[in-house]
């Protein structure tokens, strides 16, 4: 965090920016690519939500209608690298929410299928393999809100300008002094 | 300390900021938008029914094994809808629609066991929605042990009668 608050002292180096990178591009392109049939049909993603029968009737379409938006922002942010952690925070919270309704839905018995993306073929029904994987995408994302968005990020280069426009200005101050 | 409550309140301020994205996207798509409360409760009007279990499997016969019975020693029950029937079914099959939403009542799967008497049951459906399988499936649960339902449904049986053709 010493270097323009962006990264950390092993979070900094080449070989962690690497991974900071693949991570934020598998997770930005995952959540991108399921917020898309959710914004174009938000009835069919509403219905999804209530197959989970956990919110009440009054909350699934106003969440059928904003959660897809939070995953479109939070994956275009992840993947650009630009306020990586609190985007990083963002999906880490929807990917929480996820498995905590997946279980709920598991101790009900509910046999239904995620609802995660738009193909009949890529929905997984609920069940352990699902918590896993939404697990190990949540392990990605506290590793990006710990480490940040690394090298190659938007967050770096405003922060490396930051820095030069400090570098500019101090001897300037010191001429006057 | 500083650091992560910014984290939390810029990742809230995203959260604000894309939720009023999908609102107002809502708003913009003006006829086809969908209410923020649902006008018909999604848990009141049974759209979530769920998809009968099936709790037996009551076996699969070919149709042409069908076919090769002595027509009286079986009863073949059509599954499908009633307009369906009406347009063609095999001949001597009985209407008993079977609807995945509002499963026929034990009485009447009663009613029908007595009227097949000693005769072994055969369930035609449409294969779409596996109405044979399923209807056959409560035969077996009410008790009967000689059930059958047929692969490719009722419109299969009727191909395969057709094919037999007369005479034979």
């Amino acid at each position: 965090m010493k270097e323009g608050g962006v990264r950390g002292p092993w979070t900094g180096t080449w070989p962690a920016s690497l991974v900071t990178l693949a991570v934020r591009l598998v997770l930005g392109a995952v959540f991108l690519y399921a917020c898309f049939f959710k914004i174009a049909d938000p009835e069919d993603f509403a219905i999804n939500i209530a197959t989970y029968q956990i919110l009440p009737d009054g909350l699934v379409n106003v969440l059928a209608l904003t959660l897809p938006w939070l995953e479109l922002v939070a994956g275009v942010l992840l993947v650009a690298g630009a306020l990586s952690r609190e985007a990083g925070l963002a999906i880490a919270g929807m990917l929480v929410v996820f498995i905590v309704a997946i279980l709920m839905a598991m101790d009900k018995g509910l046999q239904i299928s995620c609802g995660c993306f738009a193909s009949e073929q890529a929905q997984a029904d609920i069940g352990w393999p699902k918590v896993i994987e939404d697990a190990a995408m949540l392990a990605g994302a506290a590793w990006v809100v710990v480490a940040g968005g690394g090298r190659l990020s938007v967050d770096e280069l405003l922060a490396r300008l930051k820095r030069n426009r400090g570098k500019d200005v101090e001897p300037s101050r010191g001429e006057g002094t | 300390m500083i650091k992560v409550l910014k984290m939390v309140l810029g990742c809230a301020v995203i959260a604000l900021l894309s939720a009023g994205a999908g609102l107002g996207y809502n708003a913009l798509r003006g006829q086809g938008d969908l209410p923020l409360v649902a006008s018909e409760g999604y848990y009141d009007n049974k759209v979530f029914v769920p998809c009968p279990e099936v709790l037996s499997h009551p076996e699969a016969l070919e149709p042409s094994r069908v076919l090769r019975w002595n027509p009286d020693r079986l009863l073949v029950v059509d599954a499908r809808e009633e307009e369906a029937f009406a347009k063609g079914h095999h001949e001597g099959s009985v209407s008993f629609p079977y609807s995945v939403l509002f499963p026929p009542e034990p009485s009447e799967v009663t009613a029908l066991i007595a009227r097949a008497g000693e005769r072994t049951l055969v369930v035609c459906g449409d294969p779409e929605i596996g109405s044979g399988e399923l209807l056959a499936a409560d035969f077996m649960q009410a008790g009967v042990e000689q059930v059958y339902h047929v692969k490719g449904g009722c419109e299969a049986l009727m191909q395969g009668q057709a094919c037999k053709g007369p005479g034979r």
